[in-house]
């Protein structure tokens, strides 16, 4: 008995844990109604002196076209290994992004920043499309984007 | 006597029967050796050459050349990181079917090998993979 309670005491501390260190965090990013082909979208974090950390999304598929997400394809040196399996379509006028994923703790509230690069072929190329610090109080606030992006949000 | 002199002359013609087998055998053992290299995939089937460009050049890679080699679709050019390749592709299915890279000293072979990332943080990968939905 006493050996069971030990070891559903270790058991609740991992899974706890686990879930103290990442956090899940749905980023929404809803685009303008342009005239134009679906848009291409980084959304990477960097540090508050604006250097690249981690990718967390990229929308497009052909990666032939990734240079045109200017900020990101030179901060992240366009490795694939940086990308792998974080990939998806791209983004239609007036459509709707989300993605969820489980992001570190150590990010948040930590002067890091939350970056959306945009692209859509024949039409301007929109670095820093969205920036935004990544904090607990900035979570479900909309900010507008210079480019293609209408609104930017992200909560937890 | 004249019994010895059948007797040999049967076993010289056993002799030449199992020469003629072994050759026969030697020549189909050689001839799958040698379909081995081969596609064999009907021409009715063949995608065309243009496809299997976008779909390499898709990659990043840069064709210098394809051509059509043992029933196979073989391609010459460059990887994103300007190493020299040379692939070999089946024609119906354009899945590929031998890759060969040429590295220089100072070539980034990271599209192909990551032996600097731990296996854990690539399974890690896989279990954060994102939820995504376009609406």
């Amino acid at each position: 008995m006493k050996y069971l309670t030990t070891t559903l005491c270790f058991f609740c501390i991992l899974v706890m844990s686990a879930q103290i260190s990442a956090r899940e965090i749905t980023l929404t990013t809803e685009l303008k109604n342009y005239s134009g082909d679906g848009a291409y979208l980084a959304i990477y974090l960097t540090n508050a002196e604006g250097q690249y950390q981690e990718t967390l999304w990229v929308a497009g598929q052909k990666s032939k076209y990734y240079k045109h997400l200017t900020g990101w394809a030179r901060a992240s040196g366009l490795r694939v290994s940086e990308y792998d399996g974080l990939t998806g379509a791209s983004v239609s006028s007036g459509k709707t992004l989300s993605v969820t994923l489980d992001l570190a703790d150590a990010y948040i509230d930590r002067g890091f920043q939350l970056k959306v690069d945009t692209s859509v072929e024949d039409m301007r190329d929109n670095r820093n499309d969205v920036v935004v610090p990544l904090t607990t109080e900035g979570a479900g606030k909309l900010s507008a984007g210079r480019g293609y992006v209408k609104a930017f949000t992200y909560a937890f | 006597m004249k019994k010895a002199k059948t007797e040999t002359e049967t076993k010289g013609k056993i002799m030449k029967n199992k020469l003629v087998i072994m050759l026969i055998a030697s020549c189909l053992v050689s001839g799958t050796a040698l379909a081995d290299d081969d596609c064999t995939d009907p021409v009715s089937q063949w995608q065309p050459r243009d496809q299997l460009r976008q779909m390499i050049e898709d990659k990043g890679w840069k064709v210098k050349q394809i051509k059509v080699d043992d029933g196979c679709y073989k391609v010459k050019g460059v990887d994103r990181k300007g190493n020299r390749i040379k692939a070999t592709f089946f024609p119906a299915s354009l899945k590929i079917r031998e890759l060969k890279i040429k590295f220089d000293q100072s070539a980034d072979a990271s599209d192909y090998l990551d032996l600097a990332t731990p296996m854990t943080s690539e399974s890690n990968k896989q279990k954060n993979k994102p939820k995504v939905t376009i609406d």
